[in-house]
């Protein structure tokens, strides 16, 4: 669906992503002091901070990139058709 | 209340979800739900409800020809597989899926969007006539269903082990939200929800192979932890043990994996299951139909790292695990948990509930993937002509819109039905899914003689798919009465399960081929300005001569291709 026709997949996309990586941020963040999780292995990685800020960054771009009214982008692929001439009919 | 739903709804689970996991299950539903009552504005003809308008770019139809095929069942069964067999399991996604994506790509696709047909039995039609369209299009409908209910069942069945969710809760939430948002926005709808999944399932499992990497110090760490568990087994070479039924835990040989699984079983579904080639339909022109299956191949390729990688993974940090039968009478776990398992091994609060949706979402897709295929085929290749058998004329566009959405509607009452059939008895579960696998194998032999042979006739067509189907119920039913016959039909008295599968398709392809073949050399084949556009040799094929190299489909083909044949190299 491109832009011109309404929201973008891409825009949903970037959506979803906006919202849960600051979750996965939020949630993760009292781990950074004190043991929250000690059956969770690696934990000391420290992993859903990394994995939120990552996830709220992607989302944000996402939704820079297709937000509405916006210019195409590699998604959204041009016209490059390599068959005009398509009839209308159907079986 | 709270009280009440806990005893009710929740029992006892392998892991246990905090706020912001239920937060992020909780915004998933409402998410779907938003993007289907979005969509209904853009749903208003046939074409839309039934083929998203015929507007997706190559990378949505192409992320949503991988998506539909990306259930939560397929990633926990193959990552219990890799668990079972090692990385054996990994031909699945490499053998037997990216040569036949890019056949659909390069040579099968033209025919399948040339013709504008709405689905696979409507090729069939235009090719052979109605009768090979509606012995194919009445036996898709309903083992799609089928099988739509049965994976329903199984899914509600983990979410009660791994999280100890009510049956009756999951089965009904799942599939009223898939109904509601594929009745709104039909096709398009379930195509934006598979997309969003495919990013979630990478966003929520991608984290578990890098945590285990890293635990078990790498590739190498984790080899030889392996071999350190299991010293009598080669776990991580998907070739060398192949050259006979005993070198490998899955029992079988090479054989069966390259002409079984990477030539009939997966040419037959990628190239002729219509719940994925509906996706491809769905591309804007005939470029982009083709680049889909290739964009999707790519993306087919990767999916071994959140799926088969953690099930070696498993092998390495948490041997003894036991197969189902065992772990129902021992109380141990099984392998059939490994995937959340490992999540709850490696995720946190927040990133634990990511994994969990993403299983969610995994079904949703491929129950809406189920649906959306049912709908189209029964509005199109079994209700239309029978409509106008009885009347005489052709309904409007916007009847069949209408029939569509009541199709989804029955649709998702038969799967719950069969869900609770299911429940009942189990033995059901085996049965659906080893009748949808007797109709794939024959009907790729069908539909590639059909697009390939200008000889092929319409009694051919329709007797060899007859046959190919009754000798694959044959052979089934043969092992089950006999257990000899397996050694009979796969050449060897040491194959397992496996590789009656592998055989059967090929045995039961083999013989729709040879039906076709003869039959239509016995009839009158139809006069070639009647197969323009449907058969090559027929039909000119439109050139993209005109387009750059790297705007080419077979230039990226080719750059799939060579990646396929140095992943073989590398773990040969």
């Amino acid at each position: 669906m491109h832009e011109e026709e309404g929201f973008s997949i891409w825009f949903f996309v970037g959506i979803m992503l906006a919202i849960y990586g600051p979750i996965v941020l939020i949630a993760n963040i009292p781990g950074l002091s004190t043991s929250q999780n000690p059956h969770v292995v690696l934990e000391q990685l420290h992993a859903g901070i990394w994995w939120g800020i990552l996830l709220t960054i992607l989302g944000a771009l996402f939704l820079y990139l297709h937000w509405p009214g916006k210019e195409t982008s590699v998604l959204d692929e041009k016209d490059n058709n390599i068959l005009p001439g398509e009839t209308e009919e159907e079986n | 209340m709270p009280f009440h739903f806990n005893r009710c709804l929740l029992s006892p689970g392998l892991i246990s979800l905090n706020w912001a996991d239920l937060l992020i299950i909780i915004i998933y539903f409402l998410i779907v739900l938003g993007i289907g009552y979005y969509l209904v504005r853009y749903t208003k003809t046939g074409d839309d409800f039934f083929l998203a308008g015929r507007k997706m770019t190559m990378w949505i139809a192409g992320l949503a020809f991988i998506s539909a095929n990306l259930g939560s069942l397929e990633l926990m069964g193959w990552a219990a597989s890799a668990y079972q067999y090692g990385i054996l399991a990994a031909h699945w996604y490499w053998i037997g899926a990216i040569p036949a994506m890019l056949f659909l790509g390069i040579i099968m696709m033209p025919f399948y969007y040339i013709s504008k047909t709405h689905s696979v039995p409507g090729y069939l039609k235009l090719r052979f006539g109605n009768s090979t369209s509606m012995l194919s299009a009445i036996s898709f409908g309903f083992m799609t269903v089928l099988m739509s209910g049965v994976n329903m069942f199984a899914m509600a069945l983990v979410m009660k082990v791994i999280l100890g969710w009510d049956l009756n809760f999951s089965i009904w939430v799942s599939s009223i939200t898939v109904m509601v948002y594929v009745m709104l926005g039909g096709l398009l709808s379930a195509i934006f929800n598979e997309v969003l999944q495919f990013v979630l399932i990478w966003a929520g499992a991608l984290l578990v192979p890098i945590l285990g990497l890293v635990e078990v110090g790498g590739w190498k760490g984790m080899v030889s932890r392996i071999q350190h568990n299991l010293p009598h087994g080669d776990y991580t070479h998907m070739w060398s043990t192949l050259g006979h039924f005993n070198d490998n835990p899955m029992g079988i040989q090479w054989i069966g994996i390259v002409f079984g699984l990477g030539f009939v079983i997966s040419f037959g579904y990628w190239t002729t299951d219509f719940l994925v080639v509906q996706r491809v339909l769905s591309a804007k022109d005939l470029r982009s139909a083709k680049m889909a299956p290739i964009i999707g191949s790519g993306f087919k390729m990767l999916v071994p790292l959140i799926v088969i990688l953690p099930g070696l993974i498993g092998l390495a940090v948490m041997p003894g695990l036991v197969g189902q039968a065992q772990a129902a009478a021992t109380g141990a776990q099984s392998y059939n948990e490994i995937l959340p398992l490992m999540m709850a091994r490696y995720l946190g609060p927040g990133l634990l509930g990511l994994g969990v949706t993403a299983l969610i979402a995994g079904f949703m897709s491929g129950m809406a993937g189920n649906v959306t295929a049912f709908s189209t085929v029964w509005t199109y290749d079994i209700y239309r002509p029978i409509h106008f058998a009885i009347t005489k004329k052709e309904a409007s566009d916007k009847h069949y819109v209408k029939m569509g959405r009541w199709a989804t509607f029955i649709g998702v009452l038969i799967s719950i039905g069969t869900a609770y059939l299911v429940e009942n008895a189990a033995s059901i579960m085996d049965y659906v899914q080893a009748l949808f696998s007797f109709f794939i194998a024959p009907l790729f032999g069908t539909v590639i003689l059909g697009m390939l042979w200008k000889r092929t006739t319409a009694a051919g067509g329709f007797w060899g798919l007859l046959a190919g189907t009754l000798a694959s119920v044959g052979m089934w039913a043969w092992v089950r009465l006999d257990s000899r016959a397996l050694s009979i039909i796969t050449g060897s008295a040491d194959a397992k399960a496996m590789a009656e599968d592998m055989y059967r398709a090929l045995w039961s392809w083999i013989i729709c081929v040879l039906v076709t073949v003869f039959v239509s050399l016995a009839t009158k084949p139809k006069p070639v300005e009647q197969l323009v556009g449907l058969v090559r040799g027929c039909t000119e094929l439109p050139s993209d001569a005109h387009l750059p190299l790297t705007k080419r489909p077979i230039f990226w083909a080719a750059v799939v291709l060579v990646a396929f044949i140095i992943l073989q190299i590398i773990f040969w």
